[in-house]
């Protein structure tokens, strides 16, 4: 051990005077380091994995975000403490830790991974990537929301738009592809998973007009190498390829994978969202007025996309929004759940996009099931039972040189913090946010090179009629559709939400709480108020058969920003991310 | 500087907020070496250092980085310079916490074409499409305009990443015209012998378009402001810039 960490010192290039130190603090009793024993991450696990572990994004291929975790319960969360914590780097902290047999992976703003003891909070080993300077004095989103694991390897996604490999137990790089050029402005928000024995990964910051937009692509584990690519815009010779009202290729944007996926299985398919075309406004990107002889819907953007990871094969898609003009993307989380519709079992597929209109589909083939509005909007004025064909508000269509009021406003009704599922309780939880924004289309070009993106001024505002309450936490049971309870309070909603074996949901707010709820009435049964913003994916893992909570805080996310117009008395602090990691007091 | 509070600036890290040269005599100018006015841009940076009797600094921006999001200006403002040159004046284009100073020249967006025929946009014919750079102010009208035609009386429109894509989809035949920022094609047609195919013919039907330009800094620093402007309106009433442009033959005029 101490050997071991001498030579990790040295490593990572820390003066020697420092070992000194280093040397010293080796003297203190350390806990067992868990990656000696750690175990290859296989398909089957993947598949199924161990209730102690974390191994994904959402923790299950059905994107559940569910754990059956249940030492933490009712009737002792209320004496649920701080086991350990752990700073991180200062910046947007949208991150969810991996946990495989006690060693819990953690990606840090800028790019820096960290493997830490699950039980104790100790450092592992750090890898730091080396950025280029110029992305990081540029700033903006340097965090990623994900990684994925895979045998013996953590596979993280960069800001400088590479796969990289890591070797679980020492954090050394054992592959690193580049999958674009940064320098064009693409780049990694939210990171990998592995499906079908292959690294499936989405492209970002193609919003940047980059000319036929994003793509998700398929990796060879062993060595990062591109197996195949699905492109996110419909391309020449691509059945769809009619439906950017005869736009050629190198003026179609957008439909940006951000969000990471699902998969199924049993299907072999995994199911990706899209966000909207670029520029935001429809009259800019050219989708209208629709010519004759074109469609207009601009394919594949803000859809499903169901696509086989073996081949890249595209199965089908369903696109949830037409031609959107208002930046309401359908990108997140995707859950796969089995549902009874009209007496019959159905594999669904259950999503919401920022519309926060909650929308079930037959995961098989992309059939419409059912919806459920979850918040007040005013984009969508029907849709059709049967088809889910959505009639959308002509009023509202922002134009250039007249503002349209919409609700929701653009960072959505619900934004990336993902929604959950509990099977024991058949409902979901979802975290919401009711607002509205008026929407004025602006020039993109104020410097040359500061310009593109999907630009158009917001002036947020509550909805009509509003008791001043911006923030919910929503459980609604999917066999009825009802809307078991709502939790209502004045800060936005910015966490994604952790439902548990134990009876209890956790989530978090811009107010710095963190809350345990009961699943079954939404009381609010734990508390506790951290150093920032609650604005990441809480997780719970056990080690040693004790189980933790954990939650990383910390602002800076355009999402963050974005809803703290809305309760501007609330205040965060602008620096300070944490990792905070909760446990029952030892007995 | 240090400790301001500015409404909803952009993320930084503490370090970059605290502490801030202090080089009273010297002001750090940024230029952009994406922008087609770079080089007309650095001359008017040292003028308008020298018209403020300081000592110019002058730092080149954006050498491999396509382009940025404005939010990332703050971070150049706090870590890099006092000023940075090449932003238009558009209302309500920028964040609180930034601002433009008073104009130092105005600059046309002009059609561009290869079709020997076309004197002005009017000469094309409604089976070309034009390549505008996409969301421009001249391309904003552009689409008010066509939308107030009859259907079959309108140009197709192909919104484009940026002005070169757009100059080259008319050397490729993609597109018959572009509309583009006039700088543009300067600097284009100086680098690459293609773009010496194009030539600019009269917009109409479209009204000419122009857009003043100015430099950005923080909002926050009013005198700074306060100075610049004055600097800009001497270089201006004194002939300095007419004869900067002129000198460089690049298609601007000073705003009088």
């Amino acid at each position: 051990m101490l050997v071991k960490r001498f030579l990790k010192s040295t490593v990572l290039g820390l003066p020697l005077i420092l070992l000194a130190g280093t040397f010293a603090q080796a003297q203190q009793p350390q806990a067992a380091d868990p990656t000696r024993n750690i175990t290859l991450v296989t398909d089957e696990m993947l598949r199924n994995p161990p209730a102690s572990d974390w191994l994904m994004w959402r923790r299950t291929y059905n994107g559940w975000g569910y754990s059956p975790l249940d030492q933490i319960n009712k009737n002792n969360v209320k004496d649920l403490q701080v086991a350990w914590s752990w700073s991180m780097t200062n910046g947007a902290t949208e991150t969810t830790p991996i946990v495989h047999d006690g060693v819990l992976y953690l990606f840090n703003y800028a790019n820096k991974v960290q493997a830490l003891n699950g039980a104790t909070g100790e450092l592992i080993w750090e890898y730091k990537r080396d950025l280029p300077a110029r992305l990081v004095a540029g700033g903006g989103n340097l965090g990623t929301r994900n990684m994925a694991i895979y045998e013996d390897k953590l596979i993280v996604a960069t800001s400088d738009a590479h796969l990289v490999a890591l070797d679980t137990k020492t954090g050394k790089v054992v592959w690193d592809n580049t999958t674009d050029d940064w320098s064009k402005g693409w780049r990694h928000t939210s990171g990998p998973f592995v499906a079908g024995g292959m690294i499936v990964q989405g492209m970002q910051g193609c919003g940047n007009a980059q000319p036929g937009g994003c793509y998700i692509t398929g990796h060879d584990p062993k060595t990062g190498a591109e197996k195949w690519r699905v492109h996110t815009i419909a391309h020449p010779g691509d059945p769809n390829e009619n439906s950017w009202n005869g736009l050629p290729l190198e003026s179609r944007f957008g439909a940006t994978p951000w969000i990471s996926g699902s998969y199924d299985p049993e299907q072999n398919v995994v199911f990706y969202g899209t966000g909207q075309p670029y520029p935001w406004i429809a009259e800019m990107r050219g989708t209208v007025p629709k010519k004759e002889g074109y469609e207009n819907n601009a394919l594949y953007s803000d859809s499903t996309l169901a696509i086989e990871p073996t081949t890249g094969k595209l199965k089908w898609y369903r696109q949830h929004l037409q031609d959107d003009t208002w930046d309401l993307d359908y990108v997140y989380e995707r859950m796969l759940i089995d549902l009874s519709v009209n007496g019959e079992m159905r594999k669904t597929m259950v999503t919401s996009g920022k519309l926060g209109i909650l929308e079930v589909i037959d995961r098989t083939n992309g059939q419409w099931l059912w919806h459920k509005e979850m918040v007040p909007q005013n984009v969508v004025t029907s849709i059709d039972p049967k088809s889910g064909a959505k009639t959308l508000n002509a009023a509202i269509v922002p134009k250039i040189g007249q503002p349209a009021t919409t609700c929701p406003a653009n960072p959505g009704a619900r934004g990336w913090p993902a929604t959950a599922y509990n099977p024991r309780t058949g409902t979901l939880y979802a975290p919401l946010n009711e607002f509205c924004a008026s929407m004025t289309p602006q020039p993109l070009e104020p410097g040359q090179a500061y310009a593109g993106g999907g630009r158009a001024a917001f002036k947020f505002m509550a909805v009509p009629n509003s008791d001043g309450n911006f923030g919910r936490v929503d459980a609604i049971r999917l066999s009825d559709r009802a809307t078991v309870w709502s939790h209502r309070q004045r800060a936005p909603s910015t966490s994604a939400v952790l439902p548990t074996g134990g009876g209890l949901v956790f989530a978090g707010d811009m107010a710095r709480y963190f809350r345990a709820f009961d699943e079954e009435t939404g009381k609010v049964l734990w508390q506790v108020r951290t150093n920032n913003a609650v604005n990441s994916f809480p997780i719970t893992y056990s080690v040693n058969g004790k189980q933790y909570v954990a939650v990383a805080t910390g602002g800076g996310s355009g999402f963050l920003r974005s809803v703290s117009q809305l309760a501007t008395e609330i205040k965060y602090p602008e620096s300070g991310s944490m990792l905070w990691v909760f446990a029952l007091p030892e007995k | 500087m240090a400790g301001t509070a500015l409404a909803q600036t952009p993320f930084v890290p503490d370090d970059w907020k605290f502490g801030k040269r202090q080089e009273p005599n010297t002001l750090h100018y940024c230029v952009d070496a994406r922008d087609p006015d770079f080089p007309v841009a650095r001359k008017i940076g040292a003028a308008i250092a020298s018209a403020l009797l300081l000592a110019p600094k002058e730092h080149v921006i954006g050498e491999n980085q396509v382009t940025e999001d404005i939010e990332n200006l703050y971070r150049v403002f706090l870590e890099t310079c006092d000023l940075y040159l090449g932003f238009k004046l558009i209302p309500d284009a920028y964040p609180d916490w930034l601002t433009v100073s008073r104009p130092y020249y105005r600059v046309s967006y002009v059609v561009a074409v290869t079709d020997p025929g076309w004197k002005s946009l009017a000469d094309m014919p409604r089976s070309q499409a034009i390549g505008a750079t996409i969301g421009t102010s001249a391309d904003l009208r552009l689409i008010q305009y066509l939308q107030a035609l009859p259907a079959r009386e309108r140009w197709s429109r192909f919104p484009m990443a940026d002005d070169e894509a757009a100059l080259r989809a008319v050397l490729r035949g993609t597109a018959g015209a572009a509309l583009v920022w006039a700088p543009a094609l300067w600097a284009l047609q100086a680098r690459e012998q293609d773009f010496a195919k194009l030539r600019v013919i009269a917009p109409a039907p479209l009204p000419v378009s122009t857009a003043d330009v100015g430099a950005a800094l923080l909002s926050n620093e009013s005198f700074l402001r306060s100075s610049v402007d004055r600097a800009i309106a001497s270089l201006t009433a004194d002939g300095t810039l007419e004869a900067m442009l002129r000198a460089s033959k690049f298609p601007a005029t000073p705003v009088k």
